[in-house]
């Protein structure tokens, strides 16, 4: 429940926080990988689906050309038949040796030939003849020119070829007067002896083909260009990917860093706030009359529950006490809430008192409405009577009987408020329970509680067996986890348990074990001191207890009775001082009452022993001795008496 | 049950003996005694404690308030001769480490 130690170190494993960064980088590494695969993936897709369509595309184009080739051919046959129909007449000409009749009509017949960009006229060579030709074509504005070929057309297919047959359609070149591509479909001029004299050529042009074949590279283009556009958009798909990855894991990270951060710090609150409840068990190992233990279980790292006690003068104080809310909000003004109960109850013994300034305290500024129900007691363990005062908390159990309460308020609700002191006497061996909701109110997965009467039952159980209250608390906490199951916890859960045994000295005057009773009556004057010295000796002297516990015996008792000489009867007011002494075996007690002003030496705080002359006063060192030299003081203001108690251990 | 002081004043020395109980009856009249110690002028004070039985807070606040008159005029205060049982109040006050202890 309490941490052992707290050397526990404080700080962030910065070596973990090291492993969990290079974890997040790989894993979105690994992610970065995937995603660049399935885009990859896409991508083929897309390609494979494209290439289907260009091919597609290409099967279309092929069939187009197919008629284009079939145009082309019906351009050939045309040509041809023109050219054929031509030769008669230029074999007459040619036969008449009419040369400028000739030219003049192979003019007129390219005129009215589109296709058809210029006629070559050859001569065979051979035999004393010499190369001599003329072309005849269309220049550039489409006008009719003359040309004597002076290149050696021997060298051409289209003479060597012509020279042979009835028709020659050459391979394309490239012209040697105009730049364009063309064909030449030649044919033999024969005489009227069958002799072949000349070639006679008609040349096309090839512009047709050329604009075919172009339009065919432009259509390849067009389909790579959704190929190329698509990779395109991939790359900036996968870009945008990538940025957006690395964005968010660089958030990741940071709001990790973040979570890590606020998750440190709320360990270190949990140990602080753990540090601020008592968690020494057995907190008081050398007495035998009174033992406790306590259990807190925040729901969270931090909670707003609290349980505090201490000792002071055989009185027990003790409290309990839930905040409102849950967390980090309710951790704050449980803090606050302890060190108040701390401060107030070091020279405030009422609980009402106590209970009243904290509300006051809390109420004045409570801007956010918090509030917190508190249960402060104060067990007298000489007597065992119990002062108690509530503030809207749930009523603890004193062994299997709940102890009557008054809700009052929880504090912080109504500045002013007046509570109610109430009280009751402890029986010996009674065990006080004190809880919080978080123990009845304990929910299973089926939304039923654990609630009071498996309280009760535990309690019953513990109460018949003697259990000390670490027992007590250990049976419920189990009790309540093997309720609870799995679930998780809802709200913190904090138990307190006060076993109250009398001790022996304070049954001394009551009981027959007391073997020797003493009873002395001092008028106030401190000159009768030395009376009490006197009558406190001879006591001593008879329980056979040694001079230096004599001694200390005597100045403790002194100085209880010259207190109450100087501050219950101030100024030489009259009264008698009552001292009754009583001994057994193993204890000596007095007990001094005076019916004068209420005084209680011990809420007057300690002397500091370590100060210099300088800074040491003079008051404070009677409480203080009587502290040293007697085993427990206690003071009650008892039916208008002061009544102090003095218990010293004589073995 | 008594109590007695004895004065001596000795070259450069203030001495003054105690005997039986410096109980709160008693710390009147020890008050009265002790104020020859307050003219110290500068020269040490021994208590001596030698036959003192018994000291009470009412006691402590006079070595208290002759220690702290003392103290600014230079003077040292010795206490000599005490018991066990004197010595633990003393220790139990943290007046050992106040006075100057032979």
């Amino acid at each position: 429940m309490h941490p052992k130690t707290s050397n526990e170190s404080l700080r962030p494993d910065s070596h973990e926080m090291k492993i969990k960064g290079l974890t997040t980088n790989l894993s979105s590494i690994a992610v970065l990988i995937a995603a660049a695969l399935l885009l990859e993936l896409t991508t083929a897709v897309q390609y494979l689906s494209t290439r289907n369509g260009i091919t597609r595309k290409l099967t279309e184009m092929a069939q187009h050309d197919l008629s284009e080739t079939n145009r082309t051919t019906l351009l050939k046959l045309d040509v041809e038949e023109f050219t054929t129909k031509m030769l008669p007449t230029i074999e007459r000409l040619t036969a008449n040796h009419d040369t400028d009749s000739l030219r003049l009509y192979i003019g007129q017949m390219l005129d009215k030939q589109h296709e058809i960009v210029g006629f070559d006229y050859c001569h065979v060579v051979g035999n004393d003849r010499q190369r001599n030709g003329i072309y005849i074509y269309k220049d550039d504005e489409g006008k009719c020119a003359e040309h004597s070929i002076d290149f050696d057309y021997t060298q051409r297919s289209w003479y060597s070829e012509g020279l042979k047959g009835d028709g020659f359609w050459s391979e394309p070149y490239m012209s040697n007067y105009k730049v364009i591509l063309m064909c030449t479909y030649s044919m033999p001029v024969r005489n009227e002896q069958g002799q072949t004299v000349a070639v006679f050529g008609a040349d096309v042009s090839m512009r047709d083909l050329s604009a075919l074949a172009a339009q065919l590279f432009d259509n390849q283009q067009r389909s790579l260009l959704p190929i190329i556009l698509l990779h395109g958009l991939g790359l900036l798909l996968l870009g945008f990917i990538i940025i957006r990855s690395v964005r968010s894991i660089r958030r990741l990270q940071v709001v990790g860093a973040e979570k890590e951060r606020i998750a440190n710090e709320l360990a270190i609150a949990h140990r602080i706030q753990q540090a601020m409840l008592p968690k020494t068990f057995p907190p008081f190992p050398d007495r035998n009359d009174v033992d406790l233990y306590g259990a807190l279980t925040p729901a969270r790292e931090v909670g707003g529950d609290f349980y505090d006690f201490f000792l002071r003068d055989e009185k027990l104080f003790f409290c309990i006490g839930d905040v409102s809310g849950k967390g980090v909000p309710a951790a704050l003004v449980m803090a606050m809430a302890i060190s108040a109960f701390r401060m107030l109850s070091e020279h405030e013994s009422a609980p009402e008192r106590i209970i009243s300034q904290m509300n006051d305290s809390m109420a004045r500024d409570n801007d956010y409405n918090m509030f917190i129900t508190l249960f402060i007691g104060v067990l007298d363990l000489t007597t065992g009577q119990l002062r108690y005062s509530n503030a809207g908390h749930k009523s603890p159990m004193i062994d299997s009987q709940p102890l009557p309460v008054t809700p009052n308020l929880p504090i912080g609700t109504m500045p002013d408020f007046q509570y109610a002191l109430q009280q009751t006497t402890i029986k010996a061996g009674s065990t006080i329970f004190l809880y919080t909701d978080g123990l009845t109110e304990a929910e299973n997965d089926s939304k039923e509680q654990f609630g009071s009467q498996r309280m009760h039952t535990i309690i019953a159980r513990t109460s018949s067996e003697g259990a000390s209250p670490e027992a007590l608390i250990g049976q419920m906490t189990e009790a309540v986890h093997d309720f609870v199951g799995e679930t998780e916890q809802s709200d913190d859960l904090t138990m307190l348990a006060i076993r109250f045994k009398l001790k022996q000295c304070d049954n001394v005057m009551e009981l027959e074990s007391a073997k020797r009773q003493y009873h002395l009556t001092l008028p106030c004057d401190v000159k009768q001191t030395t009376r009490l010295a006197e009558w406190i000796e001879g006591i001593c002297e008879t329980a056979g207890i040694s001079p230096s516990t004599t001694m200390q015996t005597n100045l403790a008792i002194e100085e209880a009775v010259v207190n109450v000489m100087k501050y219950a009867y101030p100024n030489g007011a009259e009264g008698d001082v009552q001292i009754e002494a009583a001994t057994d075996d193993e204890w000596l007690k007095f007990i001094v009452t005076d019916t004068g002003l209420p005084f209680d030496p011990t809420a007057l705080g300690d002397v500091d022993t370590s100060l210099s002359v300088e800074e040491r006063s003079i008051g404070g060192l009677g409480i203080h001795l009587m502290r040293k030299f007697m085993d427990s003081i206690h003071y009650e203001r008892l039916d208008g008496r002061n009544v102090l108690t003095l218990c010293k251990r004589i073995i | 049950m008594y109590m007695k002081t004895t004065f001596k004043q000795e070259d450069q020395h203030l001495v003054m003996a105690f005997e039986g109980r410096l109980d709160t009856a008693a710390s009147s009249q020890a008050e009265e005694d002790m104020r020859v110690l307050y003219d110290c002028e500068g020269r040490d004070i021994i208590l001596d404690c030698t036959h003192l039985d018994y000291i009470s807070s009412s006691g402590l606040r006079l070595f208290l308030g002759l220690i702290k008159n003392a103290r600014p005029k230079g003077s040292h205060v010795y206490l000599t001769g005490m018991n066990d049982n004197l010595r633990q109040v003393f220790d139990e006050t943290g007046f050992t480490a106040l006075f100057e202890i032979l």
